[in-house]
């Protein structure tokens, strides 16, 4: 049979290839136009290659105050984040709090919300005179109605922090849990303490986990759109991603939007490499494949009552409290910081998604690039997975090293790549432009989870496929496509969920009638705000939907 | 005053009960080892030892000082005891080098840097690894990570060491190594020891005196040769090695009884105990005590009981180690390992079976109704 071999041959080279090459395309396209549209400077006689749109950023005060806040928040929003998210781990894993499984699972929950919603209900709550627990403060305790700095980059910080914290959660909970007993009871044996074991065995054996979620941690919450625009703009406080917003609105300078652009993903790309250099160096053999049983601490009174405190007020602040101010000023028909049983009514719901034609359009608009956007990123993610896990073995590095950039490229800026794409051609202001920037923004994250579980498929599960005479396209379909299943849900769900919420990219490539719930909620926030907050509680809900389903395939969130 | 002493040490996980009543003594500068099955409770006491698990009753002393006493609350933190401990996987510290791992016990004792170099660089000689002290630890081989973990639970000289199978995953080779190591170590530098191992031959070699555990409880203590030549129970004759086989006791005679095997067929043995006719009995046989030979025209020796029994018998399995040849022998229904010099008995072949009465333990069958 040589004819269905070689098309068989043709399709194992062609198809996780084609996959690779999709996913540089992505990353290239953008990456080239923000680089070429920098180094363009428009001159009455018409366009030069020059440096002038690097020099009048750099001679620009406003550059350095953005650049500053945004490393602020960013480097804020890490630290908290570690802390956060390291104790929570700790809680969960190694002790015997009451509870500790239920908590596993609600820390997590805000990976799956929103940051906008997120900010905007902390506004609800916490903005001077009118929030409710500004409200609650100052009636129960007399305190000045305007305690909370809930707008400046305090503010922007704390929200970054309570939904940046399941990251680094995340990259810790598996080694903390997977690391030998042994190496911490040697040290308790040899005459070293609880916090002496914790800081000189426990934390340095975490570090390569803990510096991995710092970093994502670092560019992704210092990248965020949503955040500054919500807490920080209206303060006039200037941020990386809100400027860059504002250099491409008319009177747009997109050659200077460029240069800045280039700046931030040079630092990117920069700290990229150093973060894989360090992990090469020392990665550690914690996890030795044998099955551990963590040593389970027993807490005594004062530590239950600590480590209880601490999740209360993470899901308090991060779940609780949010979801139950966007319920009660969804439902007001005037919201004055206090729930009005008089003013209950169901008409912000009514507008949002009957009456308002922007809003119901940017609902069928979000579903339709989260389906269609999550189910043409999976299948380049599974081509690609397929590549870096079983391709050309010389290969395999650079192209996972190339295919994990936009990682931690903030969308602003990939949105901006492809603004300037696609201006001047058909595909400005169609929905099938901000599908394509939210694959290539985040097709990576599910690569990840992908190549994590094919990581851990044996090669000769498919070898004896092939050996029992299957196609190579047989192979993937009756194995390892069915063994791949819970990886592949689980990344569609990640993709569905990010789409749906996704902020950064869109606000630059939206047009009249593409715009999306988030976009909808940034315009409806200018009128009313009982409306954003029925939004926000229908974008919940479709969250929330999609992690309860999470929950059904219980594949693991990061590679 | 013994150096160690254990009283009526009680453990259970989850309802399950790991350790079951029991109580130990070590005299200094001696080692005591623990020898069972996988899931007999002995790494539980070692870790009840190292304050790594908080027993449900009973007490520890060391040298002269309660660590752990249920009844009057005391229980130390493993930091507080004065320990070292070499455990299975090692647990030798990927982060730091071989010195910064073996200095450890030091540097959180505060111990002055200048002193800390010297002793360290000491107690590396003394292990062989003096080469190997920048590099990083997880560089090493297994049996250097060995190394590297017995330095650092020696170097602060404490007052008991723990090993928890620290040699089970070592090669045969380099496992016998390392033994005679020890040994030598422990000479020179006369700690006291408690060795965990399910290697009777490790416990043997290395201890003064071995405990052997069976669910929780200790069956017998005492010297290796006694423990390892006078099996206590049936349970440690079976976990040595021994033919053991069910019956029942048809003649006494002094010491001696004679037991009924599987289809008539019967034997005499010593009796660990005065056992009546008609006792049901567990009949133990040491492999290397059932000898084999070529069928031979000399009368049996007679007696009651005689001093040889010979039996025609049947090689069901020859298998060749080497020096020696383990045979299955059939005894009439009753079938027998035996390890002998090479005779070169092939399966299927007739023979006499050849076993002294005195060899042979005979014990009451207490699971027997």
């Amino acid at each position: 049979m040589p004819r269905p071999r070689r098309s068989g041959r043709l399709a194992e080279i062609a198809l996780p290839a084609a996959g690779v090459a999709v996913g540089i395309l992505l990353i290239l396209g953008p990456f080239l136009a923000t680089v070429i549209r920098s180094v363009l400077y428009w001159e009455p006689a018409g366009a030069n290659l020059s440096l002038k749109n690097f020099a009048g950023l750099l001679s620009d005060p406003r550059f350095y105050q953005a650049a500053g806040n945004t490393v602020l928040c960013g480097a804020g929003a890490t630290l908290m984040s570690c802390l956060l998210g390291f104790s929570l781990a700790w809680i969960v894993s190694r002790t015997d709090l009451p509870g500790r499984r239920w908590f596993e699972i609600v820390n997590l929950v805000p990976f799956f919300l929103s940051p906008y919603v997120g900010a905007i209900s902390w506004i609800y709550l916490a903005a001077p005179h009118s929030g409710i627990l500004s409200h609650f403060l100052s009636d129960t305790f007399g305190l000045p109605p305007d305690l909370i700095p809930i707008y400046g980059i305090g503010g922007a910080i704390w929200v970054l922090s309570l939904f940046y914290t399941p990251y680094v959660y995340l990259f810790v909970i598996a080694p903390m849990r997977q690391m030998d007993p042994a190496l911490e009871d040697a040290a308790r044996v040899h005459g070293a303490g609880f916090w002496t074991t914790l800081r000189h065995i426990t934390l340095p054996l975490l570090y390569p986990a803990l510096i991995s979620g710092a970093l994502v941690v670092f560019v992704t919450s210092a990248g965020l759109f949503d955040v500054p625009l919500a807490l920080a703009a209206p303060k006039g406080i200037r941020t990386m991603p809100t400027e860059i917003f504002q250099l491409v609105q008319y009177p747009s300078d997109f050659g200077r939007a460029a240069s800045f652009g280039v700046i931030v993903l040079a630092v990117t790309v920069l700290l990229t490499v150093m973060q894989r250099r360090y992990l090469g160096r020392r990665r550690y053999e914690t996890v030795t494949g044998k099955g551990y049983r963590p040593r389970i601490i027993a807490l005594r009174a004062r530590g239950r009552i600590a480590a209880f405190a601490l999740e209360a007020i993470y899901i308090g602040a991060g779940v609780v409290l949010p979801v139950m101010a966007l319920l009660m000023v969804s439902f007001s028909s005037i919201w004055t910081g206090r729930l009005d049983p008089a003013r209950l009514t169901t008409a912000n719901y009514d507008y949002v998604l009957f009456s308002y034609s922007l809003t119901r359009q940017a609902i069928l608009n979000s579903l339709f690039l989260a389906l269609v956007g999550a189910s043409a990123g999976i299948v380049i993610s599974v081509l690609q997975a397929y590549y870096v896990n079983r391709g050309n073995r010389k290969r395999r590095a650079l192209v996972d090293a190339v295919l994990s950039l936009p990682l931690g490229i903030p969308g602003i800026i990939l949105g901006l790549g492809f603004l300037i794409l696609a201006i001047r051609t058909p595909l400005y202001s169609t929905l099938a432009i901000i599908l394509i920037a939210y694959v290539a923004r985040f097709f990576p994250f599910s690569t990840r989870t992908i190549s994590a579980m094919l990581l851990a498929i044996n090669p000769e599960l498919e070898q004896s496929a092939r050996a029992s005479g299957a196609t190579w396209l047989q192979t993937m379909r009756h194995v390892l496509l069915p063994l791949l299943l819970p990886a592949i849900i689980a990344g569609w769900l990640m993709l569905f969920v990010i789409f749906i919420r996704e902020l950064g990219a869109t606000i630059l490539l939206y047009a009249q009638g593409t715009e999306t719930i988030s976009v909808a909620l940034v315009v409806l926030s200018e009128h009313s705000i009982g409306r954003v907050a029925a939004l926000a509680v229908i974008q919940l809900i479709l969250l929330l939907f999609a992690f309860t389903l999470f929950r059904a395939t219980r594949a693991s969130l990061l590679g | 005053m013994a150096f160690l002493s254990i009283r009526n040490l009680r453990k259970s996980f989850d309802g399950l009960v790991a350790v079951d009543g029991v109580s130990l003594e070590v005299e200094e500068g001696h080692t005591l080892a623990l020898l069972g099955p996988s899931g007999c409770g002995k790494t539980t006491i070692l870790r009840c030892l190292a304050g790594l698990e908080t027993a449900d009753e009973g007490a520890i002393e060391i040298a002269g000082k309660p660590v752990f006493d249920h009844a009057a609350g005391i229980n130390l933190m493993p930091e507080e005891r004065e320990l070292g401990i070499v455990f299975q996987s090692y647990a030798v510290w990927p982060h730091m080098s071989v010195a910064e791992n073996v200095a450890f016990p030091l540097m959180v004792r505060g111990v002055p840097k200048q002193q800390t170099r010297e002793r360290t660089a000491r107690i590396l000689e003394l292990v062989g690894l003096t080469a190997a002290g920048h590099k990083g630890a997880t560089a090493l081989s297994g049996g250097q990570q060995q190394r590297v973990a017995l330095a650092r639970a020696l170097i602060h000289e404490p007052r008991l060491v723990l090993f928890d199978e620290p040699m089970s995953n070592l090669d045969a080779q380099l496992r016998a190594q390392m033994r005679m190591e020890l040994s030598v170590l422990q000479d020179r530098l006369a700690f006291t020891a408690i060795y965990v191992t399910h290697d009777q031959a490790e416990a043997f070699a290395l201890a003064e005196r071995v405990a052997v555990m069976n669910q929780g409880r200790i069956e017998t203590v005492g010297e290796p040769r006694r423990v390892f030549h006078r099996p206590a129970t049936p349970f440690v004759a079976q976990f040595l090695g021994l033919n053991v086989m069910p019956g029942r006791v048809v003649a006494a005679e002094g010491e001696f009884c004679r037991v009924a095997l599987a289809e008539g067929v019967e034997m005499w043995g010593g009796a660990a105990s005065p056992l009546p006719e008609g006792t049901a009995a567990l009949f133990c046989v040491r492999k290397e005590h059932v000898a084999v030979r070529r069928l031979a025209a000399t009368a049996p020796a007679t007696g009651e009981p005689p001093a040889e029994q010979v039996f025609p018998a049947q090689i069901r399995t020859a298998s060749f180690l080497g020096l020696q040849e383990e045979y299955i022998v059939a005894i009439g229904g009753v079938e027998l390992g035996s390890i002998q010099p090479p005779h070169g008995f092939a399966a299927g072949e007739r023979a006499e079976a050849v076993i002294r009465p005195a060899d042979c333990v005979v014990f009451a069958d207490a699971s027997a109704g």
